[in-house]
């Protein structure tokens, strides 16, 4: 019974690692997508941006998946400093009832 | 929380620094009024407004790019079109000369314009093929031409000067817009086929 069950996870788990494979051999193929991102009228940080997307992919993809969680600790932050200023304290808790 | 943040700044602050110390390029847009195959070039007339709504494609001389070495960095082949504005209110159709490389503004005389006309109106679509209808369009018995502008959702029959008779329905046609990411003058390292690149299609 527990082999049946490892085998049925492991048919599931190839399956779905396989699925991006399979929906690539039935696309009907042709010219791939190429994004150039248009930099002409932007300035500054979103220059950068999006001249680091045309420059290299992998760097854009590295610094958006380190930036993701930085920003998210950062607004948590701020979200714990607003509700400490407006007075809900998350940090200690009286129970009610025993 | 405070490391947390801290460690996470930190290991951000490399790939800033490495993204920052890159040499960018430029980007230049335009629509293509050649593509060489063999030669793997696209030439094409900037759009000097820098803006697709209301494009200027006015810039000479027209500028030509070699196709980027790496495939995957290269679109969709672009398809080359002469015409480079058509204006319905002073009743005029510029097309780009490739032998004199400028522009000629012809003179035409609307005989139908119909406005508000998407892709899949029937006069542009033909719904038991499921193909678009070709356009431009010669009705070489009228002596008229045929244009549908999918960006000014616009459909217009004229009539030419005599001398333009003859030029064949590929004049008439717009090029594809193109976009190009570069460092050197005349080497793209990216080409995108804006006209034919649709990221919502499935």
């Amino acid at each position: 019974m527990f082999t049946k069950g490892k085998a049925l996870l492991a048919m599931f788990v190839t399956g779905l690692l396989l699925a991006p494979t399979m929906a690539f051999a039935a696309g009907s193929g042709g010219a791939p997508i190429v994004m150039v991102a248009d930099t002409r009228k932007l300035t500054g940080i979103m220059a950068w941006w999006a001249n680091l997307y045309n420059e290299s992919h992998l760097y854009f993809t590295i610094l958006t998946v380190i930036l993701i969680p930085v920003i998210g600790v950062i607004f948590g932050v701020l979200a714990d400093i607003i509700m400490h200023f407006i007075g809900i304290d998350l940090k200690s808790r009286d129970l009610a009832e025993h | 929380m405070r490391n947390m943040l801290k460690n996470m700044l930190l290991a951000a602050l490399p790939v800033v620094f490495l993204a920052g110390c890159v040499d960018y390029g430029k980007v230049d847009q335009g629509r293509t009024v050649a593509v060489d195959k063999d030669k793997k070039t696209v030439t094409f007339i900037r759009d000097k407004a820098n803006d697709w709504q209301k494009p200027d494609y006015t810039y000479l001389p027209a500028l030509t790019y070699a196709f980027p070495t790496d495939p995957a960095e290269m679109g969709e082949i672009p398809k080359a079109g002469l015409r480079m504005k058509l204006d319905t209110e002073k009743a005029q159709v510029v097309l780009y000369d490739p032998k004199k490389q400028n522009f000629e503004t012809i003179p035409i005389q609307i005989v139908d314009k119909q406005e508000g006309i998407d892709g899949s109106h029937p006069l542009v679509y033909d719904a038991a093929t499921g193909k678009a209808k070709q356009f431009p369009a010669l009705d070489k018995d009228k002596k008229t031409v045929s244009i549908y502008s999918g960006r000014q959702k616009l459909l217009v029959t004229f009539l030419v000067p005599e001398q333009y008779e003859s030029l064949p329905a590929a004049a008439w046609d717009s090029g594809d817009e193109v976009r190009v990411y570069y460092k050197e003058d005349g080497k793209a390292l990216r080409l995108m086929n804006v006209t034919k690149t649709n990221i919502f299609k499935k």
